[in-house]
């Protein structure tokens, strides 16, 4: 029985997007290991505009973010992927790139161990539970704790300040809190 | 290696027995001396980034690629320890097709007698022959060679046998997908031959390896693979003036615990080879072989 707030971040993470750069994200078949793949950004990185090279073995997908003056045919594309062993399965272009980075590269703004105070909107709710956990996902801070760890008063919209521990749960990073401020 | 030390020993046994030689004991000691490099041991294959530890696989590093591997591997039998650094260079011509070279420099000893030195430098190819790409999986086969050229400066019981050289041909396949990992390869060594009327016993290699993770890998992480392998070694008999020393021939499989912490580019990997089974003729068997590996590509 768990109580899930929803943060939407504000302040911290990823309160604007910039629009001067667009977000490659290309599938691939055969990425398996982050070894192998290292290749990938090898050559990617050649290119004057490239900023972020990620890959997401889950989603098949690397995302490279990029100036938004850089383009890549398919035909670079396809010779890229071939000369790094792997198969290109075709691209999608996003303006900006804040809100396309893969997760695992966002994971990595979390220092993992570290404390850390957050500062965000309480978006909602739901349920309730036991575990005491702050999550983010996406451009959405995700917070679950116990029904008596949650402030009085609190009302969607409201700026919450959450400091914690960063911990890696399963899949997923997330931010043990020690205290829940109503801002 | 120095497992097959002792073989030579046989060898010659086989020889007086087979041939009914009355061997002077210079000559004796000349023979010991001129093929104990034609039965030592096995050349510690190399371990790729993210292949098997002790046994090759398919893959190959990406074009333009530079691979760069500091390995130091030990090797204990009841009566003889090898301590081996080596350095290898590997670069990738194209996605599939990749060459080698390992240096390495290892410290023997056997019998209260210590040498240390250049051991045998291998230049290696590797081709990747099959590849087939699909979403979080990759399936390959890959045909490699190598050349081991002979140094035996460093070993305790002989002077050297040089200009001699090895040759490995082998194949090798490998499924990698998100969690697990299979890999399989069959290899035959040629020894080169001696002056001395014995054709030098050949050794084949099977090994089989699984790979296992707990979670999908990501790029910013560090990523431990857990892995097991089989390996089996079999060499046959030497043929001394066309009569095969049956007694000879060697068998020995091991089973290899390992793990692969890597991050990007980099990656260390460890494993102990813990031999199993043993058929060798009254011959010392392992006691274990050790390696560990650093890993680095460009």
């Amino acid at each position: 029985m768990k109580k899930i707030i929803l943060l939407t971040v504000l302040v911290l993470f990823y309160s604007s997007v910039n629009h001067a750069e667009k977000m490659h994200i290309m599938k691939v078949h055969g990425a398996v290991c982050a070894s192998c793949a290292y290749g990938l950004e090898k050559k990617f990185k050649k290119f004057d505009g490239v900023k972020t090279f990620d890959v997401d073995f889950t989603a098949g997908t690397v995302s490279i973010c990029t100036d938004e003056n850089l383009t890549f045919t398919e035909k670079e594309l396809s010779k890229i992927f071939v000369e790094s062993g792997y198969t290109f399965k075709g691209e999608e272009v996003k303006s900006g790139c804040a809100e396309s980075q893969s997760s695992s590269h966002k994971k990595s703004i979390l220092p993992i161990g570290e404390n850390v105070s957050v500062t965000g909107i309480y978006n909602g709710m739901c349920d309730d539970g036991e575990d005491f956990y702050f999550v983010y996902k996406s451009d959405v801070l995700e917070v679950m704790l116990p029904a008596n760890g949650m402030p009085k008063n609190l009302k969607v919209g409201a700026p919450l300040n959450i400091q914690g521990k960063v911990i890696k749960h399963g899949d997923e990073i997330k931010i043990e809190a020690s205290s829940i401020k109503i801002n | 290696m120095l497992s097959r030390l002792v073989i030579i020993e046989n060898i010659v046994i086989s020889l007086n027995a087979f041939l009914n030689l009355k061997l002077h004991s210079g000559l004796k000691q000349t023979i010991i001396q001129k093929y104990l490099f034609l039965v030592i041991g096995l050349i510690t294959l190399p371990a790729s980034a993210h292949g098997p530890i002790f046994s090759p696989g398919p893959e190959t590093i990406y074009k333009d690629g530079i691979e760069i591997q500091l390995e130091y591997y030990q090797s204990k039998t009841p009566s003889e320890t090898e301590n081996e650094l080596m350095l290898g260079l590997g670069y990738g011509i194209n996605q599939d097709w990749e060459i080698a070279i390992e240096l390495p420099y290892s410290n023997n000893s056997a019998d209260d007698v210590n040498k240390s030195g250049l051991d045998n430098i291998v230049l290696e190819t590797k081709y990747r022959l099959w590849r087939l790409n699909a979403f979080g999986k990759q399936d390959s086969i890959s045909g490699f060679a190598k050349a081991i050229i002979k140094n035996s400066n460093n070993q305790p019981q002989t002077e050297a046998t040089k200009n001699t050289t090895d040759y490995i041909l082998g194949l090798a396949y490998g499924q990698e997908s998100l969690i697990w990992q299979r890999w399989a390869s069959l290899s035959y060594r040629i020894n080169g031959d001696s002056d001395l009327n014995i054709d030098s016993a050949n050794e084949i290699y099977f090994d089989a390896s699984i790979g296992w993770r707990a979670q999908a890998p990501q790029y910013y992480e560090s990523d431990t693979l857990w892995m097991i392998e089989i390996n089996t070694e079999y060499q046959q008999s030497a043929d001394a003036n066309n009569t095969s020393l049956s007694q000879n021939s060697i068998t020995e499989y091991f089973m290899s615990p390992g793990v692969i912490w890597s991050y990007r580019n980099r990656s260390l990997k460890g494993g102990i080879q813990i031999p199993i089974y043993s058929d060798l003729n009254n011959q010392n068997k392992s006691d274990y072989r050790f390696k560990v590996a650093l890993d680095i590509n460009f």
